[in-house]
């Protein structure tokens, strides 16, 4: 066999085999995921959430909302988190450095007055140039600060959070109205808990200017591209985090929708600025933190499944790509901040399984998925076609991943009864034949990308 | 068979319950919440996933048997992966199987919500005189509806639901539904004894505290505490302490100890007193003292105070401290003990022992919290500025003079800004605005 026949070989062997791991992974991941919804809905007594309304059990939370430039969605953004359904809570919107006239809307619509400025221990953050508190609406808190990024917007946030948990939030989403109650309910019932993701679900533009009520299902966004991101947030969501969450080694909460302690996050001193992944670095420091063999304090980090938060997707291949591209940056400058963690017995199941999977088959998949189209059409023009080969690598890289997605979107129809339709479910259901042909190839493409670029370190939004 | 809808003024008072019950009735479970017709859309989803696995099946056969002469590596080399493959198409097998065990059972909680909302209007009619009574013996939707209107009703429409419960033997029905095999069933039979709250289910449900699955012993305690806290007194207090000494051997979160224990209200008190004065362990301990705050049992006072000391664990002393703010009175004992704690090297005892200090006698608590508005730390200043404003006219004067006079700028800041936030004081009525202060 002659030296590049060999390598072809070779190389097509491995392709073939990482995947099938992948989706065994997949697969595995899939279960837990299953099991632990099972188990969170079994949990889930109402009339144990009845009583502890009653009884003032629920904690009280600052809700930070980092913006920049969002003159257009704040004020309705704002009214949202004013209504939620929550005991005691307080809404504090921190504008980045914002060259429109984000301030000054809410200013003219929320009546806010300077407040006075605090002394109280800090993390250092750009400087805050004023703070307002709205006289209408008591728990209304602005912070006006120069630029330093959504990490940074998030520490000032926490500096002047005057309650025991916090929730970090997007500007452009919606929270359902029982997201925080729902969330919130196993810190109370659970001292160990330092935090909790919820589930992040695409939002249709009609939805966020108030035409479509978002109801138990929202609608299904009318873009293409829109609902092929329903289908990819409902897969990697619904079973990558509740599989490790069920495993006690969740990697990751989304920096959209997820509640802290807030005491445990300034404890390792707040999101970590000059980083596109703040949402992730912040929680592998948390579980350095917390869940170390010394000292050891045996916290946990959950996923739910229930508290939903909506959030407005791209709607452009552009944008998209640019979302994708920052995402893979963000995954990989995490990792490597915490390499430390890989195969160290003292991070459990963390350090010797998630993050080598995370390393293995998050970071590096776009490499092998590229190369491996690369090598197929390396084989073509060398005339050393292997259909055999072909078929197969076809077969587990689109077709496994279809029957994959396929699970998550039953698990969002049938399971949760989102989506109520029977047409939006159909369309749903094809989108996942869809993703497949071009949608999830472009993203890898992006992601491959970003590798390259993933030395270039500055916050952006 | 099925009741009929519910007439007008069955329907009013439906009304009235439902709100009442604030829309938590028994659908913990309801997952599934489809339209019509998801029986078609989840027939057509399955058939296609099956044929979708069949077809990748017979695929990696046929692409193993032409790949085969393609590698010049052993055959063994493909077969490890291929192996995988159907490892992972099997497990996705199982879980597209599970999925449809559990949109099944989803499917049938949504039409058994339906039939409960029917049932409800029809035990509405029943206390109506609308409506005769249900041929015995009751479906689970009959009985569940029945216990959430006896959840949300008062007085002579809650006795005749008990009633109704005694004449329907509701009870041995959820007793027995306490030992099936299913999760879901034992936690539904769980959740109808909580409203039930029948003293004789007591000992089946203290058994429970000891179920190997933390989720039923949870409920268990909930159910046991819920029924123990409609007791009579005497019989109450027994009950109390049989379950407090069970609680502390369930290995539950403390925080989870802490609601069960709150929800005994006023029965409370007994099983708080052993736990206070007794060999218990440390977070049990705090647990207590939380508790006798949150359900403000002044009785408990000179007890609780005693954990202020300095020679208690810090989170001990401090739960102490928020526990005597919450008893709204202090005795002589208790108020040497919080003024003490307000001079701890501890930020932490400072700021609770400081809210604690608004109980104090008028002139004692002005001294106190005056004195520490010029903490060195923030929360304490705060706490002191909070509770210097509840102490009413005077504690405000006191705030308004600190903004003006108070040499420490942190301080007059603090002031300030709680008499905003509080409203008490509008901004052009300070002597410097946050912006003249800027």
């Amino acid at each position: 066999m002659r030296p590049w026949e060999a390598f072809f070989n070779l190389y097509a062997l491995l392709v073939l085999g990482y995947f099938a791991v992948l989706y065994l992974f997949y697969a595995l991941l899939g279960y837990l995921g299953l099991r632990t919804i099972v188990s969170h809905g079994q949990q889930n007594s109402p009339l144990a959430l009845k009583d502890m309304l009653a009884q003032g059990s629920f904690k009280g939370m600052s809700i930070l909302v980092p913006a920049r430039d969002e003159e257009a969605v704040i004020v309705a953004s704002v009214r949202a988190y004013l209504s939620l359904d929550y005991p005691e809570y307080e809404v504090i919107v921190i504008s980045d450095g914002s060259l429109d006239n984000t301030v000054a809307t809410l200013a003219d619509t929320f009546d806010v007055v300077e407040a006075f400025a605090d002394d109280r221990p800090r993390l250092g953050t750009a400087k805050v140039e004023r703070v307002y508190r709205s006289s209408r609406y008591p728990r209304l808190t602005v912070i006006d600060k120069a630029a330093g990024g959504k990490a940074d917007a998030l520490n000032a946030g926490l500096n002047l959070a005057r309650y025991p948990l916090v929730c970090a939030v997007d500007a452009d989403s919606r929270l359902d109205a029982k997201a925080l109650l729902q969330a919130s309910r196993r810190f109370a019932e659970d001292e160990r808990l330092i935090a909790v993701g919820g589930t992040i679900r695409p939002l249709s533009r009609g939805a966020l200017s108030g035409k479509t009520a978002l109801g138990n299902g929202g609608r299904l966004p009318r873009s293409w591209l829109e609902r092929l991101q329903v289908v990819e947030y409902a897969r990697a969501l619904l079973m990558d985090r509740l599989g490790w969450s069920a495993l006690n080694a969740l990697p990751i909460i989304s920096g959209a929708f997820g509640l802290f302690s807030r005491q445990a996050v300034m404890e390792v001193g707040g999101y970590r600025v000059g980083t596109v992944g703040e949402d992730m670095e912040l929680v592998m420091r948390l579980h350095k933190r917390f869940s170390g063999a010394w000292p050891r304090t045996d916290r946990r980090m959950l996923f739910m499944p229930e508290p939903v938060c909506w959030t407005l997707v791209p709607v452009t291949r552009q944008a998209l790509r640019r979302q994708r591209n920052r995402w893979q940056r963000g995954l990989i400058e995490a990792l490597w901040l915490h390499k430390d963690m890989l195969f160290r017995r003292r991070y459990g199941r963390l350090g010797m399984v998630v993050l080598p999977y995370f390393w293995v088959f998050e970071a590096l998949a776009p490499v092998v998925e590229m190369l491996a189209y690369g090598l197929f059409a390396a084989s073509l023009l060398s005339g050393l076609f292997f259909p055999g080969f072909t078929l197969l690598f076809l077969l587990v890289a689109l077709v496994c991943g279809t029957l994959v997605s396929q699970l998550a979107v039953g698990v969002e129809t049938l399971f949760f009864g989102r989506y109520a339709t029977r047409r939006e479910r159909l369309t749903l259901f094809g989108a996942t034949f869809l993703e497949a042909l071009g949608y999830r190839q472009m993203l890898m493409l992006e992601r491959f990308v970003a590798i390259f670029q993933v030395l270039a370190k500055r916050g952006q939004w | 068979m099925l009741p009929a809808s519910p007439g007008k003024d069955a329907k009013e008072m439906l009304k009235r319950l439902k709100a009442s019950l604030n829309g938590f009735t028994s659908q913990p479970r309801d997952n599934y919440h489809g339209p019509k017709g998801h029986v078609l859309y989840a027939g057509l989803f399955f058939a296609a996933v099956i044929l979708q696995v069949v077809a990748v099946l017979a695929l990696l056969v046929a692409g193993y048997f032409v790949a085969a002469p393609e590698t010049r590596y052993p055959l063994l080399f493909l077969l490890v992966p291929l192996w995988i493959i159907v490892a992972a198409l099997a497990l996705l097998l199982v879980n597209f199987t599970s999925l449809a065990v559990y949109a099944y059972h989803g499917y049938r909680q949504s039409l058994q919500r339906e039939r409960r909302e029917l049932w409800a209007g029809r035990w509405a009619g029943v206390l109506l005189n609308e409506e005769a009574l249900p041929v015995a013996p009751l479906p689970a939707e009959g009985t569940e509806a029945l216990l959430d209107l006896k959840e949300a009703s008062f007085g002579e429409e809650a006795e005749m639901l008990a009633s109704l419960s005694s004449y329907y033997a509701v009870e041995p029905a959820l007793l027995r539904e306490l030992n099936a095999p299913g999760l879901d069933t034992r936690l539904r039979a769980l959740e109808a004894l909580a409203k039930l709250r029948s003293a004789s289910t007591l000992m089946p449900l203290l058994r429970l505290l000891e179920d190997p699955h933390p989720v039923i012993r949870l409920m268990a305690a909930r159910a046991a505490a819920r029924t123990i806290a409609a007791m009579p007194a005497g019989e109450r207090e027994r009950a109390a302490l049989t379950l407090a000494g069970r609680l502390e051997l369930s290995d539950l979160p403390l925080n989870s100890l802490e609601e069960v224990l709150v929800l005994l209200g006023e029965g409370a008190e007994a099983a708080l007193v052993r736990a206070l004065s007794g060999e218990t362990a440390a977070g049990f301990l705090e647990v207590a003292v939380r508790v006798a705050g949150r359900l403000r049992l002044g009785a408990l006072s000179e007890q609780v105070a005693e954990f202020v000391e300095g020679s208690y664990p810090l989170a001990l002393r401090v739960a102490a401290l928020r526990a005597l703010g919450g008893l709204g009175r202090l005795p002589q004992r208790a108020q040497s003990a919080v003024k003490k704690a307000a001079e701890d090297e501890h930020a932490g005892v400072r700021e609770e022992a400081v809210r604690a200090a608004a109980s104090l006698p008028l002139g004692q608590a002005e001294a106190v919290l005056w004195a520490r508005l010029g903490d060195s730390a923030w929360e304490v200043r705060r706490a002191a500025a909070e509770a210097l404003l509840t102490l009413g006219g005077g504690g405000k004067s006191a705030l308004i003079r600190a903004t003006e006079t108070h040499p420490d700028e942190a301080t007059r800041r603090v002031a300030g800004q709680v008499l905003l936030d509080a409203g008490a004081i509008a901004p052009q009525h300070l002597w410097q605005t946050p912006e003249e202060m800027a």
